[in-house]
């Protein structure tokens, strides 16, 4: 199936429908297209379920016939309930604080029957900077992170030109505050249940809802192993601006919360933003030193105990994306993790040659070891569009296995260029690709 | 010792009323069309947006007016009512612009308010700097105050603009 408009993420339903996001508005905020929700039926019957059209659709799955979304709004991020038959629009949740870089995360359903889903962070490095070709500021001047535990800042703050005023000198800016707004050292600032940043579960009607973790930057993709543990995935900190973080790695986490009782979650765990980068380590240390922009500094004074290490940490910027695991003998891999890698915001994020073609890939994760390997690829690394005349994959945004164990879907975001001030985003150029084993044992 | 003659220092305030009435114009037709624009969106987002900004265009328009009285001068009610056909005008222009480039009503007005706001943009540009000029204190607090906020609505309404652009051109969806 080709020719999809930044599409976001997918699910398959029990009888093997096919339920596919397409974001409206995406990475970056323009263009703003239709955000649809297609449904791909199994005789091969493409029409169109849904369109929310507040946009910014993003993560799905299906259970008991309807089929769950997450989506990006204006100052919040929503959890939709939506019927798989008829389109009809449920809004569980509206509340996951958003306007701003990051994410909303899942949905997935756990063996408990409760819906998991995320929210991640609204400044991109810890703390609101402008970012014009984006636009976060300029659409959300308001927009900040909330903490979801009571902390205490420590009033290191950065300045950053105003792009939007004349005459303007720059600006003092805090971390958990608006942009242009600076914050006092000793500030106390209340965590809250509907946090940024967080990992949340509920009761599939909309009720009881409970943070689990907080202080994931980006935990987009959502997954639980046969075992019944939670897995998400992260992205790493850039390396520009005033706050800026050298060789970050990507991490997958383990939510461990997820696997106590529901209701029982009196403290979150918390993973380390804006504080910490994937390995643990805090962003002022010398092993995060930039090669361009200002070094972080800490943020919050007294921050929780981290909950990682981190489950698999991978090279910096390979962007991972969403996920899935596999439960199925015939298809091979059962119980390893499969990963979309979306690719590099290189130039934009990191100057490092290195960096550019890192991602563009499905990878093949053990969650207990750390190890991980390629599973699908182009021949040369990159997106199909940086080697024209041999197709392949351009972003890989989401993969799922169909329920009869016999193949992976993966959904490709499409063609993106990046330059090293901007990105560029180009709708009808997503793919959705099918990955089956055949009678030899061999993927195709 | 007087540096200006009464009858300069005089003209140069006849000339900078004219501007002020221009502001006041400009103002009135800026709040007008932000005012009509309101019933015709759709999008929660951009309804609650278009709400605070005619709160801040209503205030603006009366302290165009206080411009005038800060020189001594009276505001105009015939270019209150100039500035609201301007309005008018600028609603038709936007009617045409949507006809002919295939646009939907709403956002062709939106594109509109955002022309405006760039002439409200100069018009207090403008009066800041006679402010200046004539060593006013009052006019040039009073526009620097104005200038800075309007650059910083324009900002959104632009970006407002060019992210509804796709959706309702190529889609033809009201937004």
């Amino acid at each position: 199936m080709a020719g999809l408009s930044f599409p976001c993420g997918l699910t398959v339903a029990e009888d093997g429908t096919i339920f596919i996001a397409e974001g409206g508005t995406t990475w970056p905020t323009r263009p703003w297209l239709p955000s649809r929700l297609l449904r791909l039926s199994t005789n091969g019957k493409v029409d169109v379920l849904a369109v929310e059209e507040e946009g910014g659709l993003r993560g799905l799955c299906a259970k008991d016939g309807f089929v769950y979304a997450t989506a990006k709004g204006d100052y919040t991020s929503r959890l939709l309930k939506i019927d798989a038959k008829s389109g009809e629009r449920t809004v569980l949740f509206d509340k996951m604080p958003d306007g701003g870089w990051h994410e909303p995360g899942g949905p997935v359903f756990g063996p408990d029957g409760l819906v998991y889903f995320a929210q991640g962070s609204v400044a991109q490095q810890g703390i609101i900077e402008p970012a014009g070709f984006t636009v976060d500021i300029a659409r959300h001047p308001e927009a900040h992170d909330v903490p979801g535990q009571d902390i205490t800042l420590t009033g290191n703050n950065i300045w950053s030109y105003d792009p939007v005023i004349p005459h303007s000198d720059s600006v003092s800016t805090g971390a958990f505050k608006p942009y242009g707004t600076p914050a006092d050292k000793g500030e106390r600032i209340k965590g809250e249940l509907w946090c940024s940043t967080g990992v949340y579960r509920a009761r599939s009607d909309g009720t009881e809802p409970e943070l689990l973790a907080w202080g994931i930057r980006n935990p987009y993709g959502l997954a639980f192993n046969e075992g019944g543990e939670l897995y998400a995935s992260d992205n790493d900190y850039e390396e520009k601006g005033n706050r800026a973080v050298g060789e970050d790695p990507d991490r997958v986490w383990h939510i461990r919360n997820a696997s106590k009782p529901h209701g029982t979650v009196s403290v979150p765990d918390w993973y380390g933003y804006p504080d910490y980068a994937g390995d643990g380590l805090p962003l002022w240390d010398t092993k995060h030193a930039p090669n361009r922009g200002m070094q972080a500094k800490q943020l919050i004074e007294n921050p929780p105990p981290l909950a990682g290490p981190a489950a698999v940490l991978f090279e910096p910027h390979t962007c991972l994306a969403k996920m899935d695991f596999c439960r199925s003998d015939e298809f091979g891999h059962r119980g390893r993790l499969f990963l979309a890698q979306w690719g590099t915001l290189a130039p934009l994020n990191t100057l490092r040659p290195e960096a550019l073609r890192r991602g563009f890939q499905v990878s093949v994760v053990d969650v207990k070891s750390g190890r991980s390997e390629p599973f699908m690829r182009n021949r040369e690394a990159g997106p199909a569009s940086a080697h024209k005349g041999n197709g392949g994959i351009e972003r890989p945004v989401d993969c799922k296995f169909h329920p009869d164990g016999r193949s992976l879907y993966v959904l490709d975001f499409g063609a993106v260029s990046v330059r090293r001030n901007t990105m560029l985003s180009f709708a009808h150029t997503g793919v959705l690709w099918r990955v089956s084993r055949d009678f030899y044992g061999k993927h195709s | 010792m007087a540096c200006v003659s009464r009858f300069l220092w005089e003209t140069l305030i006849d000339r900078a009323e004219k501007w002020f009435l221009n502001v006041q114009m400009i103002q009135t037709s800026f709040r007008k069309l932000v005012e009509d624009t309101l019933p015709k969106i759709n999008d929660s987002n951009v309804r609650l947006y278009l709400e605070t900004l005619l709160k801040i265009a209503t205030r603006d328009e009366s302290q165009a007016a206080d411009l005038l009285r800060m020189i001594g001068r009276e505001p105009s009610a015939t270019r209150k009512i100039a500035g609201a056909g301007l309005a008018k005008t600028r609603e038709l222009w936007a009617g045409v612009i949507g006809l002919s480039g295939g646009a939907v009503a709403a956002w062709t007005d939106l594109q509109q308010i955002l022309h405006a706001s760039l002439d409200g943009i100069a018009a207090f540009g403008v009066a800041n700097d006679i402010g200046l000029a004539l060593g006013l204190s009052e006019v040039t607090e009073l526009t620097l105050h104005i200038t800075n906020e309007k650059f910083v609505q324009h900002y959104r309404l632009q970006e407002l603009v060019l992210e509804l652009a796709t959706i309702s051109v190529l889609y033809r969806s009201e937004i």
